[in-house]
């Protein structure tokens, strides 16, 4: 009798919110509707159906998005699909807090791969949550660093023939998480993946960021000179690449030193900088206390009052990110995909 | 953007006003001294104060059925409001047009309207004065999702849109029109979209989401696209997500939705959250509110005296105003 | 004075009130660089630019609706809508937005627009596109209904539109475009909303006649007077407000009435004027009065038909020798 191997498990979380903030008037942001979502998903869900997987799981959501995916198919496509489904029972709120639930509870499931619809906020919120469970993300909205604009197929199939790999493997086609973390009073209270900005404002309001007059301090855990948002001010003064250690700190202020940075689509700003550094994998900086909000990539998610300690300490997230490409070329050096 | 302690002391002020005045006017409709039926605004208030404090005194907005909101935030007085849907002679309209159409003109108010959607295209003609006489007046125009159904809806956005009128079209989604869902992802619904500002994107225009329980969330987007209105952007459409926490009107069982789903809303309470904020902001203590609290409440509390203390129009009044300027 | 067709009266009134005053402007389908779809707006669009003669996608609706709001806000639209049978598509920013704001919000609110609408049959486009529709519109209190008869009312008529303060709906007979009349050239020239006119004296018996109508009681009263029947033909002109003062006198003149138009009959116009006379003008009567109109059927496509259908000036001939 064979022994009983591991369920090769993928996990798909969609955020329908994504897509449709601020961002559409105060700048360009593209247009992701809730139907391309479904499409996207539906892609994945027909590139892993080749692939032997035994079972998906996907975060319920609002608007249905996994249901949508599966009440799209017909025909001989419908006939010939026999993967295994599974929209997960956990109630909807219709916030940030589901794709944080969702990932937990895929985690519990021992889910090999869990492929992340949305924006650098949803991936962060996913990121977040989890300890284990490695991510691939493909954006769905504008002003992304985090996720990738790919072939959804492509991305489906990579993740299913990721669920083959060994541990080894794995590790090879995978890169660490550099994040940056915001500890209040000692105690570690949120993350960002790509950028944390302090600024100087009193409430959170419509979440995205894009007025330039207000920030104070940037955090960066890459620095590059083709991304855009916040990172695209970091970008012109030095280059720090995801996969290599250390993150950038700059104070925005006038001094001598101005850039021209793209903050958001279509919205090209005159920066001043006060002064910058590199900063260290593991540094931690301690910022004088006053009343701020902090906005962790790209949008406003913190509120601190005067009387808050806190600090900024650049480290890595306990899960890696799947590199698709380097699934797919590994598979393919492997035979994988010959019938 | 920043704003001043002032400004958001007042946006608070102005939602409480609207609190105090609808569950004021729930609980003289239910005790029989309100006519006809009332659509409270009681949970939506962080979308009218947002956006009209993004407004100037030279714009426009038009109105729905549950209209009370909009009209206080703009400035409405609360005696001649209260009047009018006592039915009174004092009353904005004369005691002639009630809780659905109770409006300001003065305040460039284009009518509160019982019918639902009507409100768009005429916003958008609001708009062609705006083109037509360079006035620089940008048009508000509110309604719901189940407006977002209508044929009013798509021909006055597609007229805004083709003729670049300075229009802000604000979608409040409390997801329910009377009974239907906006969306749901299984069982009956409106329509098979989420998000009323998807359909922005086929008329060419811009089309965001916000938190309509979130005062300057809804105020930032709001601004923005007043903003963009007024240089010659054109029109936009801002939708915020919002919750009644009454029935479509008073007296209705609401079967249509569970107790859960309202207390999990009731906990994103707009009026709470914003005084959350400013407490933590260290702009408003305990104190303070408790003081602007019963400042509100002696307001709303004379708005009921002079009603109650007002005549009932003069029976001549009923063909009265028929025309413009004519008495018959 | 100078000769000008219905419809270039129409433009020329619609010319003088936009040079006149900067809140006046047109808009609806095909009013632009088409001129309209029975050529009203003619070269208009070249005379006031783009921004002032508004061509509209197919939007009744918006069209409609767009003008109250226009109109609110210290505009002065002037919209078309390309037939009268049209005219149930916008009917709620007509009856509930138009008619209503200024009621609803206490004498608050002004709406001064107006809405013109080519009216009647005989140009064979059968039931949607021959639509006689006043009488929905005499019906709502609020609005004020005008239906010239010839190019001198249709200008002087039309200028008073678009200088009221109220939703004036302006219909216009499609055969009567090309009639031509002598219009007087006075920029001041107007003609009161609801002043009846006397189009004819006569001392045997009365014909109210609306639209068309007039054109055929005219007709029917020269053939009639060569058998030495002298018949009155008045206008009403505007049908709100009525000027029923000028029909009273002329039935206590004449002691018979009949009143003429190409409504299809149950609930027109002409029975509101029936029960006006029979109530106020009862003992001026010597007969019942008559009613001359269509069928109550929708407009038939065959020319065979549709000349069956439309009442014509024989009706009335015959009519008015059953009573003389």
């Amino acid at each position: 009798m064979q022994s009983e191997r591991k369920k090769r498990t993928v996990g798909i979380i969609a955020n329908p919110a994504s897509g449709r903030d601020i961002r559409r008037l105060v700048a360009h942001g593209s247009v992701f509707d809730n139907a391309e979502k479904v499409n996207i998903v539906r892609r994945i869900l027909l590139a892993l159906n080749k692939l032997d997987i035994d079972k998906v799981y996907i975060m319920p959501d609002s608007f249905g998005i996994g249901h949508e995916a599966l009440n799209g198919l017909w025909g001989e496509e419908k006939e010939n699909f026999k993967l295994d489904v599974e929209i997960m029972d956990m109630s909807i709120r219709g916030s940030a807090e589901d794709s944080s639930n969702a990932a937990e509870l895929m985690e519990e499931k021992d889910t090999d791969i869990i492929i992340v619809l949305g924006g650098d906020g949803t991936n962060r919120v996913v990121v977040k949550a989890l300890k284990k469970t490695p991510v691939m993300s493909i954006s769905t909205g504008t002003n992304n660093v985090f996720p990738i604009m790919a072939e959804s197929t492509m991305l489906g199939m990579a993740a299913g023939l990721y669920t083959f790999f060994t541990e080894e493997e794995r590790q090879k086609v995978t890169s660490p998480i550099k994040s940056i973390y915001i500890i209040r009073d000692g105690n570690v209270e949120d993350m960002a993946l790509i950028d944390a900005v302090i600024v100087n404002e009193s409430y959170i309001g419509s979440r995205a960021l894009w007025h330039t007059e207000q920030l104070e301090e940037l955090f960066v855990t890459r620095s590059t000179s083709h991304d855009i948002g916040m990172v695209s001010i970091a970008g012109r003064l030095t280059q720090v690449r995801a996969d290599e250690e250390g993150g950038v700190f700059i104070e925005i202020g006038n001094n001598s030193l101005t850039v021209k940075a793209a903050i958001a689509p279509g919205v090209v700003k005159e920066i001043p900088i006060k002064r910058w550094r590199k900063i260290e994998q593991e540094e931690t900086i301690k910022l004088p206390s006053k009343q701020r909000i902090i906005a962790l990539d790209g949008e406003r998610e913190l509120s601190v009052k005067k009387t808050e300690q806190l600090e900024v300490k650049l480290s890595y997230a306990p899960v890696r990110f799947v590199e698709y490409k380097d699934v797919l070329a590994l598979a393919d050096e492997k035979k994988m995909l010959e019938v | 953007m920043k704003e001043s302690k002032d400004k958001m002391i007042q946006m608070l002020e102005d939602m409480m006003v609207i609190r105090e005045f609808e569950s004021t006017v729930q609980k003289h409709f239910a005790e029989g001294e309100i006519p006809g039926f009332v659509h409270l605004y009681l949970g939506e208030e962080a979308v009218a104060v947002g956006a009209c404090n993004a407004l100037e005194e030279k714009d426009y907005i038009t109105s729905t059925h549950r209209g009370h909101g909009h009209l206080l935030a703009r400035g409405g007085d609360v005696n001649k409001m209260m009047a009018e849907i006592f039915g009174k002679a004092t009353g904005y309209n004369k005691g002639k047009g009630g809780s659905m159409h109770i409006a300001d003109v003065s305040l460039g108010i284009l009518g509160a309207n019982g019918i639902v959607g009507a409100g768009l295209p005429i916003a958008a003609g609001s708009g062609i004065t705006s083109q037509i006489l360079d006035t620089g007046a940008v048009t508000l125009c509110f309604f719901g999702d189940g407006a977002s159904n209508r044929g009013t809806f798509h021909e006055a956005i597609n007229l805004a849109s083709i003729w670049n009128l300075p229009v802000v079209f604000v979608c409040e989604n409390n997801m329910y029109a009377i009974s239907m869902p906006q969306y749901r992802s299984d069982g009956r619904k409106g329509q098979n979209i989420k998000d009323v500002s998807d359909r922005a994107v086929a008329y060419g225009i811009s089309g965001v989401t916000v938190d309509g329980n979130d005062v300057m969330a809804v105020n930032e987007a709001v601004t923005e696209a007043v903003k963009k209105a007024r240089n010659g952007g054109g029109p936009s459409l801002v939708e915020c997500k919002t919750y009644r926490h009454r029935g479509h009107f008073e007296g209705d069982p609401t079967v249509y939705r569970s107790d859960e789903e309202l207390e999990e809303w009731k906990k994103k309470d707009p009026i709470s959250r914003f005084k959350n904020l400013l407490k933590d902001q260290e702009l408003l203590d305990d104190a303070e509110y408790d003081e602007l609290k019963e400042k509100v409440e002696a307001r709303i509390k004379e708005a009921v005296d002079f009603s109650q203390n007002s005549p009932d129009p003069d029976p001549s009044e009923v063909t009265t105003d028929v025309y413009y300027g004519e008495g018959v | 004075m100078s000769k000008l067709t219905y419809a270039e009266a129409l433009r020329e009134a619609m010319a003088e009130e936009m040079e006149r005053d900067k809140s006046v402007f047109i808009m609806g389908e095909d009013v632009g660089v088409f001129g309209g779809c029975f050529g009203v707006t003619g070269d208009l669009v070249e005379r006031f630019g783009e921004d002032r003669v508004r061509d509209t996608p197919i939007t009744e609706t918006a069209i409609v609706g767009s003008a109250v709001g226009a109109a609110m806000t210290g505009s002065r639209p002037i919209a078309e809508i390309m037939f009268a049978g049209f005219l149930g598509v916008p009917m709620d920013e007509i009856f509930n937005q138009a008619a209503k704001m200024c009621y609803m919000t206490g004498g608050q609110a002004k709406v001064p627009m107006v809405l013109r609408a080519p009216n009647g049959a005989g140009i064979g486009a059968a039931a949607q596109h021959s639509e006689r529709t006043e009488a929905w519109f005499v019906h709502v209190p609020g609005l004020k209904v005008v239906y010239p008869s010839t190019p001198a009312d249709a200008k002087g008529l039309l200028k008073s539109a678009v200088r009221d303060d109220n939703p004036v709906i302006f219909f216009e007979h499609k055969i009567l475009y090309n009639h031509k009349g002598e219009v007087p050239d006075d920029k001041d020239f107007t003609i009161p909303l609801g002043k009846a006119d006397v189009k004819r004296e006569g001392k045997d018996l009365t014909v109210v006649a609306t639209g068309i109508l007039v054109t055929y009681a005219l007709e029917a009263a020269e053939k009639l007077a060569e058998e030495g029947i002298e018949i009155e033909v008045i206008d009403p002109r505007t049908l709100v407000p009525f000027d029923k003062e000028t029909v009273l006198d002329s039935v206590e003149k004449t002691g018979k009435l009949i009143i003429a138009s190409e409504e299809t009959k149950r609930g027109s116009f002409t029975s509101e004027v029936s029960a006006v006379v029979a109530k106020e003008g009862l003992f001026l009567l010597e007969q019942p009065i008559k009613r001359i109109c269509a069928p109550d059927a929708p407009v038939p496509f065959s020319s065979a038909l549709e000349k069956v259908y439309i009442p014509g000036p024989e009706k009335i001939i015959s009519a008015v020798k059953e009573m003389v």
